[in-house]
């Protein structure tokens, strides 16, 4: 008779900490203060948010801090309508957003609309759709701080 | 100098995760024992071994530690990259141009077993502070990168089903092949949204298997018993690229791939790659990652994909028949996905292939990619092999 084969589970709970470092420490005390800081590269002066202590494209030092809006526009979305463990109860939206007097693209949740209707949603938040951040009552130091940005 | 010889290839059977009955370093010791006895050689034959695999996804740290013995590196230059196993060959194919060694085996597999594994580690694949809080996953960054591309080139869901029902089809064909089951259009279009664009028959599994490729010089591959052809590596190139996925244009274009490609291309002496390619085994998690890749390869301008595959130049009896095995929509052993790419590309020029072999496949070309941060495809790595005439 073929017997079950024995499976072992495990379960990893490892507490770690991750440095964020100068350059993002001061970008997360001014997200605290709802002020949102790219970071100039000198030689190719794009702004970079994130920002980064360095650019991997001119690999230069970086040290200009810029304020960006916290208005963008949504440079690509997805709805996602499946349960992930550790992920919001779907549906939930996410998109790459560059906000204004940036020259890169974050990510973040997009709310405050109803994404129940799928083809009503993805009308709500088409590529090109600008948003606005809505922030956090309670602001952490933490990305977020905006809780997701929703359509103008 | 001596070409590379590819002179070995093996596979395990590619299955569900929730049905596997052997660890991974049981899997990489069949792929290992298939690719030796393909090649007619033994483990003393081998001189070095290099493994690719994922520790998280794998379970556990140095995940290496178990694949080295399995891949027959007792006493041997034994060596892991944390990549997508296509990674594995640019460096076996220097070690043995370097003239170190004359024969290195390389292995890599997938064994996620759960849903939940790959989604969870994947999210624990992107950086602490901006990507792992918006519950950023393989397959949420995959759907932003399809959103993308659907959007500036106003591709349909229908044109996405449509190369999903062909990989199906091709993937019935390949008896290595993990999904096999024929769908339609309608199927494809009626299965649940996962993130939309993306739906359920549009995106790759998580397969459990292995792959392996013994690689050899030309003076010992002539050597070998010549029953069967080889496979020479032609042209090889491998690039990165940012992991910010924000970066100015890494959604619109999968530049890596791009770069990879003109350096395999410029090696092997490829001016024209639609003409002089014969096979094409690419690594598109999903139909809209499939087309941006026939783009990157330079199959077609940016944003001709579709015409492309309308006019049947992909299909497995067109012009260059691009995954006839069915591709990462069908088998995705996650990190050994780009492995199985290359085995199943070396497959089609050494005339092994089986239901789903392209005639007169003298030309292959292979890519793979590592694909978090997702969808700008942080590296590629694309290798071109030719039959001896």
């Amino acid at each position: 008779m073929e017997k079950d084969i024995i499976e072992v589970p495990y379960t990893w709970e490892i507490p770690f900490k991750y440095t964020a470092g100068e350059v993002l420490t001061k970008f997360f005390y001014e997200l605290k203060e709802k002020r949102i800081m790219g970071i100039r590269c000198p030689k190719c002066k794009r702004v970079l948010l994130p920002p980064r202590g360095f650019c991997e494209m001119c690999f230069e030092p970086l040290e200009e801090w810029v304020e960006v809006s916290d208005e963008g526009v949504i440079g690509a979305f997805q709805i996602c309508c499946m349960k992930f463990l550790g992920a919001p109860e779907p549906p939930w939206a996410s998109g790459l957003i560059r906000l204004d007097g940036a020259d890169t693209a974050i990510l973040h949740f997009i709310g405050g609309i109803d994404l129940s209707d799928i083809e009503k949603g993805k009308e709500a938040i088409k590529i090109g759709t600008r948003v606005k951040a809505v922030w956090s009552d309670a602001p952490k130091g933490l990305i977020t701080d905006i809780r997701y940005f929703t359509p103008v | 100098m001596s070409r590379v010889a590819i002179v070995g290839v093996g596979h395990t059977v590619y299955s569900d995760p929730g049905s596997l009955k052997e660890p991974y370093w049981k899997l990489d010791f069949e792929a290992a024992s298939a690719a030796l006895d393909d090649a007619g050689m033994t483990k003393g034959d081998i001189d070095a071994v290099i493994t690719a695999s994922y520790d998280l996804y794998d379970g556990i740290v140095i995940s290496a530690q178990f694949s080295a013995g399995a891949a027959c590196s007792w006493w041997k230059d034994g060596t892991n990259l944390a990549e997508d196993g296509a990674f594995a060959i640019p460096s076996a194919y220097m070690k043995i141009r370097s003239g170190m060694y004359d024969t290195v085996m390389v292995v890599s597999h997938g064994t996620i077993h759960s849903h939940d594994v790959i989604m969870k580690s994947s999210n624990i694949a992107c950086d602490p502070f901006f990507f792992r809080p918006i519950a950023s996953n393989n397959l949420v960054l995959n759907a932003l990168q399809a959103s993308r591309y659907k959007d500036i080139y106003g591709i349909s869901e229908e044109y996405a089903a449509r190369i999903s029902v062909m990989e199906h089809g091709n993937a019935m064909k390949n008896p290595h092949a993990h999904i096999k089951t024929e769908v339609s259009i309608a199927e494809v279009l009626n299965s649940p949204v996962l993130c939309w664009p993306i739906r359920a028959l549009e995106y790759c599994p998580a397969s459990s298997g292995a792959s392996a490729i013994i690689l050899a010089t030309e003076e010992l591959a002539s050597w070998r018993a010549t029953s069967k052809k080889i496979a020479y590596v032609k042209g090889i190139g491998w690039a990165s690229e940012t992991y910010q996925i924000g970066n100015n244009g890494s959604l619109d274009k999968i530049a890596s791939t791009v770069k990879a490609a003109n350096m395999a291309y410029e090696m092997a002496g490829i001016k024209n790659p639609t003409e002089e390619i014969d096979v094409a085994e690419i690594a598109g998690v999903t139909p809209y990652q499939e087309l941006m890749l026939l783009e990157a390869l330079g199959f077609c301008d940016f944003g001709k994909a579709i015409s492309l595959v309308e006019e049947g130049v992909t299909a497995i009896d067109g012009k260059l028949p691009v995954n006839p095995s069915g591709g990462l929509i069908c088998t995705n052993p996650v990190g050994g996905a780009g492995l199985f790419s290359v085995a199943e590309a070396a497959m089609q020029v050494m005339g092994m292939a089986e239901g789903h072999q392209i005639e007169a496949a003298n030309v292959a070309l292979a890519h793979g990619m590592s694909n978090v941060c997702g969808p700008a495809a942080r590296a590629s790595c694309v290798v071109i092999m030719e039959s001896e005439k």
